[in-house]
């Protein structure tokens, strides 16, 4: 495989297990790359990954055998692909090829990202927030306490544009530095920008209570978490980059979970689209 | 009325410097602020645009580093779509008539 960010693994459309979809010229990679690490002597070999910690020079054989024992689990799910795995499985096949990529590195070896890549791909399609499946269908898979904290958020982001709240204001820059150049185009821009956000809201709770959403509901939810974290930036005061850290500590600290808790929920998001 | 090829009257001059504003593009500025994500900010880059990553990216560090970058051109009615859309997404944009 020459690109690393193809998209290999889908959740299964009810979520309960993952689908490894390997082309033909990925797997050919891969399986050239166990066994290479097969049949090579890992005598100087220094890496620290999860479970595999293995000094230099000392316990060769001990060494070999347990990138030998990673290799067989990747293996196991390479040489049956297309396949279909549960979540335990997953796990183990993260681990596995996380570790044979933190090998491949450690040798210098370019299938490294390869490799990385594929074991990210796994983590999210069985422990992802958003897990993409083989149709446009996006699963999310959100802890009951983030979906609450959701919709009491939605609720004050509604209240707020309806209001015309300061806190609101952030969403809705002026178009022109220079106000005589707007003519009245900023104030219906602004409905616009209103009705769709609305629209949005309406989308990203559907999604959220359904489970699932298409690509247009995600592109809604992108841009409705941004809403709420530049709502909740404009709360806090964040005018400085990093100015949340500082408040950390103070009055504020409940908003300031908030805010990052939605700054790594966009973030996850971000992930999982790049990828693919 | 005047048919094809006829001229009815003094043939107009053209004002240089009304011509010269009439083909300035207007440009989209997107400026710093502190709350996107410099991740989101070259996403929608990428997905409004259509730009590589390393042109989204690049022109994200200019945003952040040098606090605005133009992020495209067009006429007014172009600039203005392309403003309406990155306020959509959250960002900071301005049009402005290039100099």
């Amino acid at each position: 495989m020459s690109s690393t960010d193809a998209r290999l693994v889908f959740a299964t459309p009810d979520g309960t297990g993952i689908e490894v979809f390997l082309p033909d010229d990925a797997r050919a990679v891969i399986e050239t790359t166990l066994r290479r690490e097969r049949t090579r002597t890992h005598e100087r070999l220094v890496v620290r990954s999860r479970d595999l910690l293995l000094p230099s020079g000392r316990r060769t054989r001990r060494t070999d055998e347990l990138i030998g024992e990673i290799c067989d689990e990747v293996e196991a799910v390479v040489a049956s692909t297309p396949t279909t795995i549960d979540p335990t499985t997953a796990d183990r096949l993260a681990a596995a090829l996380e570790g044979l990529a933190t090998v491949r590195a450690a040798y210098q070896e370019p299938d490294a990202d390869l490799l990385r890549s594929f074991a990210a791909q796994v983590e999210l399609a069985t422990h992802g927030l958003f897990r993409p499946t083989r149709t446009t269908t996006w699963l999310l898979c959100w802890p009951a306490e983030l979906v609450e904290v959701l919709d009491t958020e939605l609720a004050r982001l509604t209240r707020a544009m309806e209001s015309d709240d300061a806190t609101v204001a952030r969403l809705f820059p002026a178009p022109h530095l220079d106000p005589e150049l707007a003519e009245g185009w900023d104030a219906l821009m602004r409905r616009s920008l209103v009705e769709r956000r609305l629209e949005a809201i309406v989308e990203v709770r559907a999604a959220v209570e359904d489970g699932h959403t298409d690509e247009d509901g995600v592109a809604a939810l992108l841009r409705t978490v941004n809403d709420l974290r530049l709502m909740i930036g404009t709360e806090l005061g964040i005018s400085e980059d990093d100015d949340t850290a500082r408040r950390r500590g103070g009055a504020d600290r409940e908003r300031v979970d908030i805010y990052e808790v939605f700054g790594f929920v966009l973030s996850r998001l971000l992930d999982a689209l790049d990828i693919g | 009325m005047s048919g094809p090829g006829e001229v009815s009257g003094p043939i107009a001059v053209l004002d240089p410097e009304t011509t010269v504003s009439a083909d300035r593009p207007w440009n989209v500025v997107v400026w710093n602020d502190p709350i996107n994500l410099m991740q989101y900010v070259t996403f929608v880059f990428k997905k409004l645009f259509g730009y590589s990553e390393s042109k989204a990216h690049a022109l994200m560090m200019d945003v952040h580093l040098k606090g605005r970058a133009i992020v495209s051109s067009g006429t007014r009615t172009e600039a203005e779509r392309d403003v309406f859309r990155l306020h959509e997404y959250g960002l900071w944009a301005t049009l402005e008539h290039d100099e």
